[in-house]
C-alpha cells in the first residue's frame, strides 16, 4: 500500500504536467516557415490580379517589400524571422484588400446617387 | 501523512513551477531572464486602439477584429525575443487596429450603398428607368442595351436582384485625381471619346471573410475637361454616331445631366455632327431647351443649360 501510494502520486503529478504540454502545443498551430511564404505570395498574387492595387497600392508595396523580406530570411535559415514577415505580408495584403472593397462600395453608392439624381431630374423635366 | 509525501510533494512542486513556464509561454520566461523593452510602433498602436475602442460602431459592426487588435497590442506591449520580434509585434498590433477600422467602414459604407439601392428601385427600378424615360422621346437609334455584370458584394451583405450594373466602371484610386470617365464595358472604344478607356471585367474584392474580390480599370479623364470629346471619326459615313460612342455618352448621360461643369465638345467644325449628337442627346430624354452651345473656332460645346462649363 505505501508502495503504490509512492509511485501513485509522482507518476499521477508527471500525467499532469505532461497534459498541460500536450494543450499548450495545441494552442500554438503549426506552420512551416515555407509554407508561410508561399501563402503570403499566394494573396499577394491574388491580390494584385483583382487590382487591389489600384485602390491601396501602399498596401500592397508594403506587403511585396516583406515578403522580400520573408523569402530572404527562408534562405538564410531564419525560421522565426521568416514566419514574421510571412504573416506581416499577409496582414499588409489583408488590409490592402478590405481597403479597395471599401472604395468598390464608396464608388457604387456614387453611381447609384448620381442615377437617383438624374431619374429625379429626368422625370421632373418630362412632367 | 505517508512518508512519500514530502517527494510527493517535491515532485509535483517542480512539475507545477514547470507547467507554469510551459503555459505562459517562452514569452514570460525569457521575460525573466532578459527584458525586452516594446517597439515605440506599439505605443502608437496603443493610441489608435484606444481610439478605436472609443467608437461604438467598432465593436457592433467588427467584434472580432477588435478582439484581435486588443490581442495583438497587448502582446506588443509586453514582447521578448529581441527588438526585431518587438518590432514584428509592434507592426501586426498596427495592422489589426487598422484592419479593425477598415472593416468598421467597410459595413457602414455597403449599409449606405444598399439604402441608396432601396432608393432607387423604389423609384421604379435600376438602370432599366432611365432607358425607359430616355426611349420615352422619338429615337433615330435605340438606346445601347450594356451587358449586365453581376456586382459581386461582400457575402454579409444582400444584394438585390435588380442590382446588377450594366457598366463596370473603374473608380479612380484613393488618391485625388481628375473627374473620371464611365465607359461600356464592351465593345471597347475605338478612335472615339477622347480620353476614355475601355474598362477591363469587374472582379470582385476579397473581404476579411473569405469572398470573392471585385475591381474594375481606371478611366483617364480627357485632357480638355470635357466627359466626351467628339472628332469626325466617331461618326459614320452617313454622318450618324458610331455605337460605341453612343454607348459611351449614355453611360455619361447622369454625369452630363447632373454636374454642374459637365460639358461634351464636338471638335471639326461640322454642324451636322453638332446636330447629331445634340439628337442623340434629346433621344436619351435630355429636353432640347436645356441644352445650350457655344462656339470657338473649331469646336462646339454643348453643356446643360444654366451649367457653367470652364472654357
Amino acid at each position: 500500500m505505501r508502495g503504490i501510494h509512492s509511485v501513485f502520486r509522482p507518476a499521477a503529478g508527471l500525467a499532469m504536467l505532461a497534459s498541460l504540454v500536450l494543450g499548450a502545443c495545441v494552442a500554438y498551430p503549426t506552420i512551416t516557415p515555407q509554407g508561410a511564404v508561399q501563402q503570403a505570395a499566394s494573396q499577394l498574387q491574388d491580390a494584385q490580379r483583382h487590382y487591389v492595387a489600384d485602390y491601396d497600392p501602399e498596401s500592397l508595396k508594403q506587403a511585396r517589400t516583406k515578403l522580400t523580406d520573408a523569402r530572404k530570411a527562408l534562405a538564410a535559415n531564419q525560421a522565426q524571422r521568416t514566419l514574421d514577415f510571412a504573416q506581416e505580408a499577409k496582414l499588409s495584403v489583408q488590409l490592402g484588400t478590405i481597403r479597395a472593397a471599401l472604395a468598390r462600395d464608396t464608388a457604387n453608392r456614387e453611381k447609384v446617387q448620381r442615377q437617383i439624381d438624374a431619374m429625379k431630374q429626368l422625370a421632373g423635366e418630362t412632367q | 501523512m505517508t512518508r512519500c509525501t514530502r517527494p510527493c510533494v517535491a515532485v509535483l512542486a517542480v512539475s507545477c513551477a514547470a507547467t507554469v513556464f510551459m503555459l505562459s509561454g517562452c514569452a514570460t520566461a525569457s521575460r525573466w531572464v532578459g527584458i525586452t523593452q516594446p517597439d515605440p510602433l506599439a505605443a502608437k498602436a496603443a493610441a489608435q486602439l484606444a481610439t478605436l475602442q472609443a467608437d461604438p460602431q467598432v465593436a457592433q459592426l467588427a467584434p472580432q477584429a477588435l478582439l484581435d487588435a486588443v490581442d495583438a497590442v497587448h502582446d506588443a506591449q509586453h514582447p521578448s525575443d529581441g527588438k526585431e520580434h518587438a518590432h514584428h509585434l509592434a507592426f501586426v498590433a498596427e495592422k489589426r487596429v487598422q484592419i479593425a477600422r477598415a472593416i468598421t467602414d467597410l459595413k457602414t459604407q455597403h449599409a449606405a450603398y444598399e439604402a441608396l439601392l432601396a432608393q432607387r428601385n423604389a423609384m421604379g427600378g435600376g438602370d432599366a428607368s432611365i432607358t425607359t424615360l430616355a426611349q420615352a422621346m422619338p429615337a433615330p437609334a435605340s438606346a445601347p442595351e450594356s451587358a449586365p455584370t453581376p456586382v459581386q458584394s461582400p457575402p454579409s451583405a444582400t444584394t438585390s436582384p435588380a442590382e446588377s450594373a450594366p457598366v463596370p466602371e473603374r473608380t479612380p484610386p484613393m488618391r485625388p485625381v481628375a473627374p473620371s470617365i464611365e465607359v461600356a464595358p464592351s465593345p471597347p472604344i475605338a478612335a472615339s471619346a477622347t480620353g476614355a478607356q475601355a474598362a477591363s471585367p469587374s472582379a470582385p474584392i476579397a473581404t476579411v471573410e473569405p469572398g470573392n474580390p471585385a475591381s474594375s480599370a481606371p478611366a483617364a479623364a480627357a485632357g480638355n475637361g470635357a466627359l466626351m470629346t467628339f472628332a469626325a471619326t466617331d461618326f459614320d459615313a452617313q454622318g450618324r454616331l458610331a455605337s460605341a460612342a453612343r454607348d459611351a455618352m449614355y453611360d455619361l448621360l447622369p454625369k452630363f445631366v447632373r454636374a454642374p461643369k459637365a460639358k461634351i465638345v464636338v471638335s471639326g467644325a461640322n454642324a451636322a455632327h453638332v446636330t447629331v449628337v445634340r439628337a442623340q442627346l434629346q433621344a436619351f430624354g435630355v429636353p432640347p431647351w436645356r441644352l445650350a452651345e457655344r462656339h470657338a473656332g473649331e469646336r462646339v460645346t454643348i453643356f446643360m443649360e444654366g451649367a457653367t462649363p470652364a472654357p
